[in-house]
């Protein structure tokens, strides 16, 4: 008897510390990833249509990542041979081209529970949180999100999947595409993928 | 005898191989480009035609809980190997982990149906092969390579995955057919388990043989090192 009691007591007890441990974040970077996981699922859940759906990431996009850098990272080299009037139409292709090709892939991850880790601090400004995005079988996918202060929040710079980073990823297909068709074309094609989807 | 011997010509072969290559930064080490790509689009043309067909109309026949005993059973088949290569790598965790969850898993679990021990106990496996141990001894990836039907690789993973393959006691079964029985199981197992990763990669790239080439660069590197990766099982 006693020993059942015990045993529901650490139950109860190690049960409602796992609640509190996935839904309250706990540091100011947890609640930030917290808040762009949360607005990105309400959008992509809102049942709204394409368009809107749409315009609300852009919104999230602008005001959670920090595209400029993104932007100028991606381009690595090529950002100091590129003119003004090409790094400007860059950005803005670029900034159209992330909306257009993720809307359609966020909306397969409506349906799913996450949790946010500990933030681990890769330099004095620089963080770097894993979010464990659990399915139906399987173990959970890690998702790295790699933030640094911005004034007084944060801004996302870089998103790495099972080891695999968004924006080296892109600055190796840029720089292979620049290096064949030359900077104009990466525009080009940036602009044409954005407006297809 | 012959078994052992044989593992070590291997290790000793690639080892010489791919140390030659020059230690790489950030870019992709490519110098059969030209190559590749020709065998990358010959592997996209093969994968729209066969195995994505193939793999399609295995996630739509077979139901879940069979896909996941299949996943199970192959999993629990590449134990061995990772328990070798664990020890390799003088990882004794892991080494334990994947025999004990190999020991567990083909016993309680059912020849490997049911993942006994990921259910039941804290053992974590990363998933280890020979590659993975070149790469912790610090030997470079060298050139990067497409394989036929294989897909992305590298002359030491390349080397890794033949070195695997004679490691493995499972390959020394007489019958032909379980070997490649084996092989071609895996091949739809995996195609299914990327379905969606691979569509979506190839649909937001304007260069999907440069995008996959930094990806699989990156991915290896992360599982050489073990971090941030659950091994997408």
């Amino acid at each position: 008897m006693l020993r059942s009691l015990f045993f529901s007591f650490i139950v109860l007890v190690s049960t409602a510390t796992l609640a509190e441990s996935s839904k309250t974040p706990k540091t100011p970077q947890q609640d930030f990833v917290h808040t762009v996981a949360e607005d990105v699922l309400e959008a992509v859940r809102s049942g709204k249509n394409d368009a809107a759906i749409r315009a609300e990431l852009e919104n999230i996009f602008s005001r959670y990542i920090d595209i400029d850098w993104v932007g100028r990272f991606v381009l690595g080299r090529h950002w100091r041979t590129a003119s003004e009037a090409q790094k400007k139409q860059f950005i803005d292709a670029y900034r159209a081209f992330m909306i257009g090709s993720y809307t359609d892939r966020l909306k397969e991850y409506s349906g799913e529970h996450y949790q946010v880790n500990l933030p681990r601090n890769l330099s004095d400004n620089k963080y770097a949180l894993t979010l464990e995005l659990f399915r139906e079988q399987g173990k959970p996918i890690l998702i790295d999100y790699k933030i640094r202060e911005a004034g007084s929040t944060y801004k996302i710079y870089d998103i790495v999947v099972e080891g695999i980073s968004l924006i080296t990823t892109q600055r190796a297909e840029f720089d292979s595409v620049i290096s064949r068709k030359g900077l104009d074309a990466l525009i080009k094609a940036l602009n044409k993928k954005a407006n297809r989807t | 005898m012959n078994y052992l011997l044989k593992i070590a010509a291997l290790g000793v072969m690639s080892v010489t191989l791919s140390s030659t290559a020059s230690a790489q930064q950030n870019r992709v080490y490519d110098p059969l480009e030209p190559a590749n790509r020709a065998i990358h689009g010959f592997n996209t043309y093969a994968d729209a035609y066969v195995l994505k067909p193939i793999a399609q109309g295995y996630d739509y026949v077979v139901p879940k809980p069979a896909k996941r005993g299949v996943t199970n059973v192959l999993n629990n088949l590449r134990m061995p190997v990772v328990f070798v290569n664990s020890v390799l790598q003088g990882n004794p965790e892991n080494a334990f982990s994947s025999l004990w969850s190999f020991i567990l898993n083909s016993t309680l679990g059912v020849a490997g149906v049911f993942d006994f021990a990921g259910a039941n106990t804290d053992l974590v496996v990363h998933r280890e092969d020979f590659g993975q141990t070149l790469g912790s001894w610090g030997v470079g990836s060298g050139p990067y390579l497409v394989l036929p039907l294989l897909g992305p690789s590298n002359i030491r993973d390349a080397g890794g995955t033949f070195v695997d393959f004679y490691s493995d006691p499972y390959n020394y079964i007489d019958e032909d057919r379980y070997v490649i029985g084996r092989i071609a199981v895996e091949a739809v197992d995996t195609r299914y388990r990327l379905l969606g990763t691979i569509e979506g990669i190839r649909e937001s790239s304007l260069d999907p043989y440069a995008a996959f080439r930094s990806a699989y660069h990156q991915r290896r590197q992360a599982l050489i090192a073990n971090t941030h990766t659950n091994d997408g099982q």
